[in-house]
């Protein structure tokens, strides 16, 4: 028995091959955020057509999720573009992607594992000049490492300063995508040279079906020439319809708050709709509201 | 005698020859391979250069070829011999052949000659007269239509200028008698007899030249002689003649090799000649009373007279134009253990028996039998190697060979939206072994193959390490080839088992090598 010892290791064979340090690609490749995990999506139905006869609301909300994802996608598209690429450099305990040209810069991508579950990221553009990272995140894995939660910030002015854009300002998203998609967004001194800087929050959850967007703005919705507080929140349920609240105060409202909802079917038809100062003209009834009771914006 | 020996010159120099000589280890299945019968036709080649008159260039040996390239190589003789008879010059054609034969025809390897076809062949070459020794079992067959002769007296008178024609065929035994080989004498003893009168035992009348009639005596008394106590029984060599005209014809002139062996009269017995530098049982040599001489080629011999207690051994060297006669003080004792001549004899079998070796360049690919891995861990390369592999008479084979693969290719793994670029790099030394169909222009064999195997993985595009494994693959192999005369081309298949468990998935890790080889065979 003892001389089949060799002969046996000879045939299990010496040294490893191994696809495992390869497909750890995705492992760092999920670290980073997705446009399928980290964006805004207000899309209460399938039916075609719906933003023709939403509710007001909705449509605000609609709009205002639109920009910022807009500006999200900023981020997210380099992500995604980036999971189209072999990674240049394979370490360990890290990847690098690129240099590749974008925007007339080349940049470079990079995910280090810094720790066990936790993943540092970042977008270092490679101007002339030298190596300047513009977006920088930290995400820690969850049950898989896409699965995770994290926070990410873009300085804007230091990329749109690479390309010759006035931008200016700061984006911080907070994301937790253990359960579904959570985001918290703050928008810094936002500026793209032309209007006023501005500084906000969004928060975006879907879970388990149902939607909850919240935001708060400042305009003048009745068009006096003074601004009002806006706080809206926007809550559907896939396949159930949905419920629009807002609270608009200040402005030439004075000391009044006026508390206006809307609610809508599955097919994003009106069904219910009310406001405390009677501005609008109630219709249908709250129980028809796929979320019965009045919830004022609670993430802010 | 001297204007006798001028008239002989001016016979030979008037007679253009031409010399066809075959030899064939190989018959048809039923039978064993010869161990001598091509060494024997090498032996005969030479005779007839050195002593017989035959130009290097008018010589076409035939070793293990077939029938078609024996039909050949005698149809490309009638143009010259057409071309010197119109010269006016007379013409003679040898035909000698050493292989196995029957009561019908020659046994060329796997293909055959009958005898009606060699005497018409031999016919047809338009030659004046034709020569034939043929050593092959049951050869007397070839003159029995001829009332062949296996008396002693020569019937044959012809004169000394060769003015006859026809054909004179001498072979090696009876019709129903076996043709034997002698491990002792390492050739056949037809041939040996025939090679030891040519070169001089047959000079009975000690002029200088060996004729047709002394060396068919010769050949007869020493074959019947020598054969008559062993196994196979005594063999006599038979002549048949269609030959009219008159006179002798002389066969070889002793002092062509300009090197002469001079046994002395006085010092009587019997002699053994060996070619030291061919390692050849060259001669015998019996001397009663009289001087005997030897022509041979320039080079070193090595004679030997036995004693019943020991041998007696000389070693003579000699240069173009010498002549050395033996005496007993050249002459030195040596035990029977340490014969050297029987060494070379022994060699000559041990060689027979040796397989025959071929050297190969391979070029072909690797590639993995499972999709997946092929796609995932080792895509297919192009490869390349070299062979030596070793055939045996019997169809056993054996074979060692490298093979190396090595290409770029691109991995394509579900989980990653991008193919990685890989080089592999595959390593394989490898010995095989099995059974192939016996010897023939196209053959097949198959048999098991072990397989060290070494596998790189380099993955260009990134800084990565590479990945290496070696380990050892049993596998099976089969091939399909074409030999014509001493090269090979030969398609083959191996394919082996990889024991070795990827990234712990159950795959199929077989790997094929298919490969076309190029090669030689000595």
């Amino acid at each position: 028995m003892r001389t089949l010892l060799p002969l046996a290791a000879l045939l299990a064979g010496c040294g490893e091959i191994s696809n495992a340090f390869l497909l750890e690609d995705t492992e760092f490749l999920d670290a980073l955020p997705s446009s399928a995990r980290q964006s805004v999506s207000i899309e209460p139905e399938a039916a075609k057509g719906w933003l023709d006869h939403a509710p007001t609301l909705l449509l605000i909300s609609h709009q205002v999720s639109s920009s910022l994802n807009e500006l999200l996608l900023g981020v997210l598209e380099t992500m995604d573009h980036v999971r189209t690429l072999r990674p240049s450099e394979r370490t360990e305990n890290g990847r690098r992607w690129g240099p590749y040209p974008y925007e007339g810069v080349d940049v470079e991508v990079w995910s280090t594992r810094t720790g066990s579950g936790r993943f540092d990221w970042g977008v270092d553009a490679l101007p002339e000049s030298g190596q300047l990272t513009y977006i920088a995140g930290t995400h820690y894995a969850g049950d898989s490492v896409a699965a995770g939660d994290g926070q990410f910030t873009w300085l804007l002015g230091a990329s749109a300063e690479l390309s010759g854009e006035p931008t200016r300002g700061t984006l911080v998203v907070d994301y937790d995508n253990r359960a579904g998609i959570d985001l918290l967004v703050d928008i810094e001194d936002f500026s793209d040279g032309a209007s006023a800087p501005l500084t906000a929050r969004y928060a975006y959850r879907l879970l388990e079906g149902e939607g909850d967007f919240q935001y708060t703005f400042s305009a003048d919705i009745n068009d006096d020439g003074l601004a009002e507080d806006c706080e809206i929140r926007t809550r559907w349920s896939i396949g159930q319809g949905g419920r629009a609240d807002a609270v608009v105060s200040g402005g030439s409202l004075g000391d009044t708050v006026e508390r206006w909802s809307q609610c809508w079917d599955p097919g994003v038809y009106l069904v219910y709709e009310a406001d405390e100062q009677g501005f609008v003209t109630p219709s249908g009834e709250e129980s028809a509201c796929s979320f019965p009771t009045f919830a004022e914006v609670d993430r802010i | 005698m001297i204007p006798l020996l001028l008239l002989a010159s001016v016979a030979l120099a008037e007679v253009q020859r031409w010399a066809v000589v075959v030899g064939n280890n190989e018959g048809f299945s039923n039978t064993h391979p010869l161990y001598f019968a091509e060494q024997d036709a090498k032996k005969m080649r030479s005779i007839f250069t050195s002593l017989g008159d035959v130009g290097e260039g008018d010589v076409r040996l035939l070793l293990g070829r077939n029938r078609a390239e024996l039909l050949t190589t005698l149809g490309t003789l009638r143009t010259p011999i057409a071309e010197a008879k119109a010269r006016g010059d007379q013409t003679v054609l040898y035909f000698y052949y050493s292989g196995h034969g029957d009561a019908t025809q020659l046994q060329l390897g796997r293909t055959w000659l009958t005898y009606p076809e060699l005497e018409d062949l031999l016919e047809r070459s338009g030659a004046d007269v034709r020569l034939a020794f043929v050593d092959a079992c049951q050869s007397g067959a070839l003159v029995r239509s001829k009332g062949g002769t296996m008396a002693p007296p020569f019937l044959v008178d012809l004169s000394e200028r060769l003015d006859s024609k026809g054909s004179f065929i001498i072979t090696s035994s009876t019709g129903d008698e076996a043709s034997q080989e002698s491990d002792e004498i390492g050739g056949s003893y037809f041939t040996h007899f025939l090679a030891s009168a040519l070169s001089g035992t047959g000079d009975a009348d000690g002029d200088g030249r060996v004729t047709l009639r002394e060396t068919y005596q010769h050949v007869y008394h020493e074959t019947l002689y020598r054969t008559a106590g062993t196994r196979g029984g005594p063999q006599h060599p038979t002549y048949g003649s269609s030959l009219s005209g008159t006179g002798d014809l002389v066969l070889t002139e002793l002092d062509r090799t300009g090197a002469t062996l001079v046994f002395s009269g006085e010092n009587g017995g019997s002699f053994a000649v060996f070619d030291v530098d061919r390692r050849m049982f060259l001669a015998e040599v019996d001397i009663t009373g009289t001087d005997r001489q030897l022509s041979v080629r320039p080079g070193r011999y090595l004679v030997q007279r036995r004693y019943p207690t020991h041998l007696a051994v000389a070693d003579v060297s000699l240069a173009r134009g010498s002549s050395i006669r033996l005496t007993a003080a050249q002459f030195r004792a040596l035990e029977y253990e340490d014969d050297v001549a029987k060494g070379a004899v022994d060699k000559v079998i041990r060689q027979g028996n040796l397989p025959r070796t071929s050297i190969r360049t391979l070029l072909g690919g690797r590639g993995f039998s499972d999709a997946s891995v092929t796609s995932e861990y080792f895509p297919s390369t192009p490869a390349a190697g070299a062979e030596a592999r070793f055939n045996w008479r019997d169809g056993r084979w054996a074979s060692a060979d490298v093979l190396v693969g090595s290409g770029l290719g691109l991995l394509e793994l579900p989980e990653l939206p991008y193919a990685v670029p890989v080089r592999l790099t595959t390593t394989g030394f490898g010995l095989g072994a099995g059974y192939a169909t016996r010897e023939a222009p196209f053959r097949l064999g198959g048999g098991v193959h072990l397989q060290g195997i070494y596998l790189s993985r380099a993955f260009p595009d990134t800084n990565a390490a590479s990945q290496e494994l070696f380990t050892v693959a049993p596998g099976l192999m089969g091939w399909a080839g074409w030999y014509p005369r001493r090269f090979e081309l030969e398609l083959a298949l191996r394919s082996h088992y990889l024991p070795y468990v990827v990234d712990g998935r159950d795959r199929g890790m077989g790997y094929s090598e298919l490969t076309l080889a190029i090669g030689y065979r000595f």
